[in-house]
């Protein structure tokens, strides 16, 4: 016994010394990763800094140059050129060139991911900038190149069938190691075009549970962990050591809505439902974080979309009711909303992937039971949503939303709520004036009208209810004290971890 | 090693090599189809695993099931996964394009490194508390011994976990509360599994133990006038190890297959993990090759104490 109890000891001792040896700060989230592959497991390199896109997004939320010193746009809106920057190399020592660019484009372009949806006619290297021409003007190119599917390697990362070997990119960092589903080490780059960066070596843990993650944060001497449950939060606040640190995503929980549905056809319904959820309740005592309920369908911080003039959503449960009876309904003895003999009974699909979704869903349905509708949840995959919006069998689903998955919010605004709706949009809503409004945006997005034409598309979205927002996103990161100049991306697109130094 | 002896080793391993085969074709095969039976569209399934929430739809499902040729029929299918096997070719992952041996030999390396070390610190625990404790049945430490196996076994192993990781990480800052790569990162999760094994397993060694002291054959030893010392060295041991070494395999196979909770608890790369993953994103081919992965294990397992339990109680061997 002594000797199992020394050798455990020792052990634990040689540990330690090990894990002090490596001056390395730790990042942590809940996003494993895949592949080398762009599309599949790309977020993970451009976040950490091992590549870097055409364009990237400034602390403000705007586009800025980044591989690309700038762009311009011919006066038919039809030619765009993209200079790009000189004396880029990328990790393996290739020079970044304009074929280059294309190369990786061109394998990007086949793959899903925004850029996909541009309508490129041709792609050519001009001295040193890219010239895009496209079928039809599509003001969003600039946002699609900022997205790390389009990020740009090295000619020799692919292999002959165009799949990614290597992680060869032109960001601050190198791979070091790279060992999927769980940890990738990156070091830093000492010849890198920009900001060049200060910590030597970082390591990235997935781990899956937000409780590993905590653990890790009041354990290891420098870490930013991502993505903490809002228990662990309240937690860590009052650790000496740590800081957090939070920002608003431009991700939403929304409640999308079959509108073939026989009684939710009915705005009235619609309406109803909005006002029966108490998202003020589900903000703070949920969630523990009041600011994040929703008042309309995009947060403040994407002040392009964010309609002030718009009324708040209100929590109204008696109103809930009146809209009910209003759309034909009655009550049973029991207290369920009727109407033709049938009760108002739908079926919520959702997933655990985001685990607060079952948590919200359990409250809405609680919430929906007080004006009489009664909810079943179904938890599964997300890919049910998609699949139930293809086949029209499904009724409700309460599902999170990335409207910027590029800088500008349009792109999944103008497929989710413009013509025919979307897998994560609208479901057999269409609005005539929304649609084109949202075709006039796409073709610019800059002109004097496109004000006018954002706030139709969120003043109808506000009254007709295509998708119920319910919850926006807060993103909660716990940092340690010693790391300076750590910042949160908006945007979800970066740790910026160039700009963080250690400090003793 | 007695001529005997030697053939029975000899069968045991053309047997368990038979098996091997066996093992192998069916679980690969009852794979296959039970992947097919379960719920969802395949196809999105599989787009959904590959590009995650935000760039998965339909359109993203329809071109994989293009690229991966899903509308061809299962006979089809199955033939290519066969004749590929056959040539030692297990295909690439659905999700990541990456080998399958690759991934697979990756989290099974992982999952056997903490497999292992959980049953050799366990067997260091079990044992000598085990024979001790049969050393004076009923007495304080028996008791004793039987409260803390009782209590460590009701508690869930990530609660033990989440202790460890707190006494051990968070307080005194010794070791890595979670990951992977040098050794320190072994040590916890290595704790948390030995202690719930040896919880077990301490009883088995006693209860064996006790049957071997309370044998004729033990009790005839010390009247020829052996010391209790030398008799158990002697008569003890090996009579005892028998059923030990036997259990010993049974918790084994126990921990590689399904300590998912434990892996996700200290992010280690395990197979339990991975394996989940892929079946919630039909990753046919990985969820294969785990599979058939850890049942070429089990035989491997059943085969290694079959040998040990021989060389232990050659008997055995003598008799068939």
């Amino acid at each position: 016994m002594k000797y199992l109890k020394k050798s455990l000891i020792m052990a634990a001792l040689a540990g330690a010394a090990l894990s002090l040896q490596a001056q390395t700060i730790t990042i942590t989230s809940p996003w494993e990763l895949k592949s080398k592959d762009p599309t599949v497991g790309g977020y993970a390199f451009t976040r950490m800094g091992i590549t870097e896109t055409l364009v990237s997004i400034n602390k403000a939320g705007g586009l800025k140059p980044q591989l690309a010193t700038d762009w311009s746009v011919s006066d038919d809106k039809k030619v765009w050129t993209f200079t790009l920057r000189n004396n880029v190399t990328f990790s393996d020592g290739e020079a970044l060139t304009a074929d280059a660019v294309i190369h990786s484009l061109e394998v990007a372009k086949e793959k899903p991911g925004p850029l996909k949806g541009v309508p490129i006619l041709s792609m050519q290297s001009k001295n040193n900038s890219v010239v895009f021409t496209l079928e039809k003007p599509y003001t969003l190119l600039p946002a699609a190149l900022g997205h790390h599917t389009t990020m740009i390697l090295s000619p020799k990362a692919y292999d002959k069938d165009g799949d990614v070997n290597q992680v060869v990119g032109t960001g601050p960092f190198n791979v070091k190691e790279f060992t999927p589903p769980q940890r990738l080490s990156i070091v830093k780059k000492d010849d890198y075009w920009g900001e060049k960066a200060s910590i030597d070596e970082i390591e990235y843990i997935a781990a899956s549970r937000s409780v590993t993650r905590a653990l890790m944060a009041e354990s290891k001497p420098s870490i930013i962990a991502y993505s903490l449950d809002a228990a662990s939060i309240s937690r860590l606040k009052h650790n000496p050591k740590l800081d957090v640190m939070s920002i608003m995503l431009p991700r939403v929980i929304t409640i999308k809505v079959n509108h073939k549905h026989p009684f939710m056809q009915d705005i009235n319904v619609r309406q109803a439902m909005s006002q029966a959820i108490n998202r003020n309740g589900i903000a703070a005592s949920l969630l523990r974080s009041p600011e994040i309920k929703t008042t309309q369908l995009l947060p403040p911080s994407l002040s392009q979309w964010h309609n002030t003039d718009l009324e708040p959503f209100q929590y109204n449960a008696d109103n809930a009711k009146a809209l009910l009876e209003k759309a034909g309904f009655t009550f049973n003895g029991e207290g369920y909303a009727e109407k033709d003999g049938k009760v108002f009974e739908i079926t919520m699909r959702t997933y655990s992937d985001r685990p607060e979704l079952p948590l919200i869903a359990n409250a809405i349905q609680d919430q929906f039971k007080k004006i009489g509708i009664k909810m079943d949840i179904s938890i599964g995959s997300y890919t049910e949503v998609p699949g139930g919006h293809q086949d029209g069998t499904l009724e409700v689903a309460l599902m999170s939303r990335n409207y910027a998955t590029v800088q500008s919010p349009l792109n999944n605004i103008a497929s989710d709520f413009g013509r025919g709706g979307a897998d994560w949009g609208a479901m057999n809503w269409e609005n005539e004036a929304v649609a084109k409004a949202l075709d006039a945006l796409k073709l610019d997005n800059t002109d004097d009208a496109a004000d006018a034409n954002r706030a139709l598309v969120t003043r109808a979205i506000q009254e007709e209810l295509p998708v119920i927002p319910v919850i926006w996103y807060k993103q909660s990161v716990v940092v340690s004290k010693n790391l300076k100049g750590v910042s949160l991306d908006p945007f979800d697109t970066t740790y910026r971890l160039n700009e963080i130094e250690l400090v003793k | 090693m007695k001529r005997q002896t030697v053939n029975t080793l000899l069968n045991i391993l053309a047997w368990r090599s038979i098996q091997a085969v066996f093992v192998a074709l069916f679980v690969g095969i009852v794979c296959f189809f039970a992947a097919q039976g379960l719920g969802g569209n395949m196809a999105y399934r599989i787009a959904g695993g590959r590009y995650g929430i935000d760039l998965m739809d339909s359109s993203t499902a329809e071109s994989v099931a293009r690229e991966l040729g899903l509308d061809r029929s299962l006979w089809v299918r199955l033939v290519e996964w066969l004749g590929d096997s056959l040539t030692f070719n297990f295909g690439n992952s659905l999700v990541s394009g990456s080998p399958v041996i690759e991934e697979v030999g990756h989290t099974l390396g992982h999952s056997l490194t903490l497999a292992g070390a959980s049953i050799v610190l366990s067997v260091f625990i079990a044992v000598p508390l085990g024979v001790l404790a049969a050393k004076h049945p009923n007495s304080w430490f028996d008791k004793t011994l039987l409260f803390c196996s009782v209590s460590l076994k009701s508690v869930p192993n990530f609660v033990i976990g989440i202790l460890l990781v707190m006494l051990f990480a968070v307080q005194m800052r010794l070791l890595p509360a979670a990951g992977h790569g040098d050794f320190s990162y072994l040590i916890l999760p290595t704790l948390t599994l030995a202690l719930g094994l040896a919880a077990v397993s301490v009883q088995v060694v006693r209860d064996s133990t006790l049957g071997v002291r309370n044998s004729t054959y033990f009790l005839f030893s010390r009247i020829k006038g052996l010391s209790d010392a030398q008799t158990f060295q002697r008569h003890g041991w090996r009579n005892l190890l028998v059923p030990v070494v036997a259990f010993l395999g049974i918790q084994f196979i126990t921990i590689v297959e399904g300590v998912v909770v434990i892996e996700t608890l200290f992010a280690w790369p395990g197979i339990g993990h991975s394996l989940v993953h892929a079946i919630f994103a039909r990753d046919i081919p990985i969820v294969q090759g785990a599979a058939v992965a850890m049942g070429l294990i089990f035989v491997a397992m059943n085969a290694l104490v079959d040998i040990v339990v021989l060389l232990l109680d050659p008997r055995e061997g003598g008799k068939s």
